[in-house]
């Protein structure tokens, strides 16, 4: 090795060092603590082998908590990724004024904590005296007990994340839109063709290395956000209807101090997106344009 | 709740009083069924009528209502004592030398004087957890006399009974099973007989 390559793994020494500690060396013990038994304070861990990955695949409660990550990501996916693309197009291409306006208001929530906003959409949304079921009342529409109701329950936990996720996707996809060259677009314009299909067939393939971007983040730290409002708000839900998979895995942990089984259910976790991503290099990869 | 040890809640009282308030929010829907932050917001407002929750909310309740508002003895079932659950407080020395153990309980005694004790209840809203403090001078005559609110709790403090603590290693999930099929009752999916004995059939499992 030449002293080129020395200092360049230097270099990667502090970034690795904090990878192993933070990511590498959780992971592992996760793997390991799956296979035991512990409350988390005993002095002495159980080995069990596979029966908490046995538990959990036989517990209904899996099941319910599956379904509801993969709706989560739906409406994350709906909320976060496809409306802010459509809005970045819109703003950028189709608008000619007030952009800068827009693009400040649109940005600014997610600057503010999660933590601060699921407090203030508690109050904000609350079903009997907060200002939206006022208003609503004008118009005689009843607002349905979020907090308690199966299915309406998730959106409202979505829509309170995305107040603060929107923004910073919204700028991403905003700056690869931007990025699109104009005078494609012109000419589209000169030839009469729709806005929609500008969208479709121009800049969305054009932009979609980012747009791939923003996908898989807001898959991955949309469910990494939504923990917040969940613990404040409704700590899982009427019997689990706002519980996901990620969440499940802290109730197993830090409420009911089963170890193991949250291990379990982690690693089992893993797998499933795992398998979601190598469906999305399969199936998606192909069609993603890369400048270079 | 507990009965040496095995869970025995759904007896035939216990469905009757679970009942009682379910069919409030299921059957003629006169309770609202709401989280407790956003009930406790509701009664402030004026937006419902009777709210039955810890003491701790009093100060924020007294103060935040528009209107006059009291605070009465809890209800009771006719010819049942009255039974309140209530959180308890624990101070432990795990000092290992002698002298450190005789300073530990110094502080001790000093945290559970009568004036210390009745800061603490101003401060977190709670009741005294020790006795004669309510009526104590320096304690909290003057306060109870200027928040009539309090003495409802004050009064009530014979009737307190500890939460129940189920037993055992799987003592923390049997409680999370008793707050899913409160979830399930009140959401109509499951009779409050049905729920409550599944649920104890369960508990008892477990606690084995």
């Amino acid at each position: 090795m030449n002293r080129e390559t020395i200092k360049f793994y230097l270099l990667l020494l502090p970034s690795l060092a904090i990878f192993l500690l933070f990511v590498f060396w959780p992971f592992a013990y996760s793997v390991y603590l799956s296979f035991f038994d512990w409350n988390m304070i005993s002095p002495e861990k159980k080995f069990v082998g596979l029966q908490n990955y046995i538990d959990i695949i036989k517990d209904p409660i899996s099941y319910k908590v599956l379904v509801n990550t993969f709706i989560y990501i739906g409406v994350l996916l709906l909320m976060n990724c496809i409306i802010p693309y459509i809005f970045a197009f819109v703003i950028d291409v189709v608008l000619k004024r007030f952009k800068n306006f827009y693009k400040t208001a649109l940005f600014l929530p997610a600057v503010i904590s999660l933590v601060v906003g699921s407090i203030l959409f508690t109050w904000l949304l609350n079903p009997v005296s907060g200002p939206v079921a006022i208003i609503l009342g004008w118009f005689d529409v009843t607002m349905p007990m979020w907090t308690k109701t199966d299915g309406w329950v998730i959106v409202i936990l979505c829509l309170i994340t995305s107040w603060k996720v929107f923004g910073y996707n919204f700028i991403v996809l905003y700056a690869a839109v931007n990025g699109v060259d104009r005078e494609l677009i012109e000419a589209a314009r000169l030839d009469r063709v729709p806005a929609r299909k500008i969208f479709m067939k121009i800049v969305l393939p054009l932009s979609s290395a980012t747009g791939i971007y923003v996908l898989i983040i807001t898959v991955v730290q949309g469910l990494q956000y939504m923990f917040t409002p969940i613990k404040i708000i409704t700590q899982g839900g009427p019997n689990y209807a706002s519980s996901n998979a990620i969440y499940h895995a802290f109730h197993e942990a830090f409420v009911l101090y089963r170890t193991g089984h949250s291990a379990a259910l982690s690693i089992l976790t893993m797998l499933i997106f795992f398998i979601l991503l190598l469906l999305e290099f399969k199936f998606v990869e192909k069609g993603v344009y890369y400048e270079n | 709740m507990l009965t040496d040890g095995t869970a025995t809640f759904a007896s035939k009282e216990g469905i009757a009083a679970y009942e009682l308030y379910a069919d409030m929010i299921t059957k003629d829907e006169s309770a609202l069924h709401i989280g407790w932050d956003q009930g406790i917001q509701s009664f402030i407002d004026g937006n419902v009528a009777m709210a039955f929750t810890t003491i701790a909310q009093r100060s924020n309740i007294q103060d935040n209502s528009k209107f006059d508002v009291a605070a009465v003895n809890s209800p009771v079932f006719e010819g049942k004592p009255v039974r309140l659950p209530a959180g308890g407080s624990m101070l432990s020395i795990t000092a290992k030398e002698e002298d450190q153990q005789k300073a530990a309980w110094e502080f001790m005694k000093y945290l559970y004087s009568v004036e210390s004790v009745a800061e603490w209840t101003k401060g977190t809203g709670y009741v005294p957890p020790r006795e004669g403090v309510a009526d104590a001078e320096e304690g909290l005559k003057q306060y109870l006399a200027e928040n009539e609110m309090m003495k409802a709790a004050t009064s009530q403090m014979d009737g307190v009974v500890p939460w129940v603590s189920f037993p055992g290693k799987q003592g923390l999930q049997a409680e999370q099973l008793m707050l899913d099929v409160r979830d399930q009752i009140l959401n109509g999916s499951v009779s409050v007989e049905e729920g409550l004995k599944k649920t104890q059939e369960e508990i008892n499992k477990l606690l084995k």
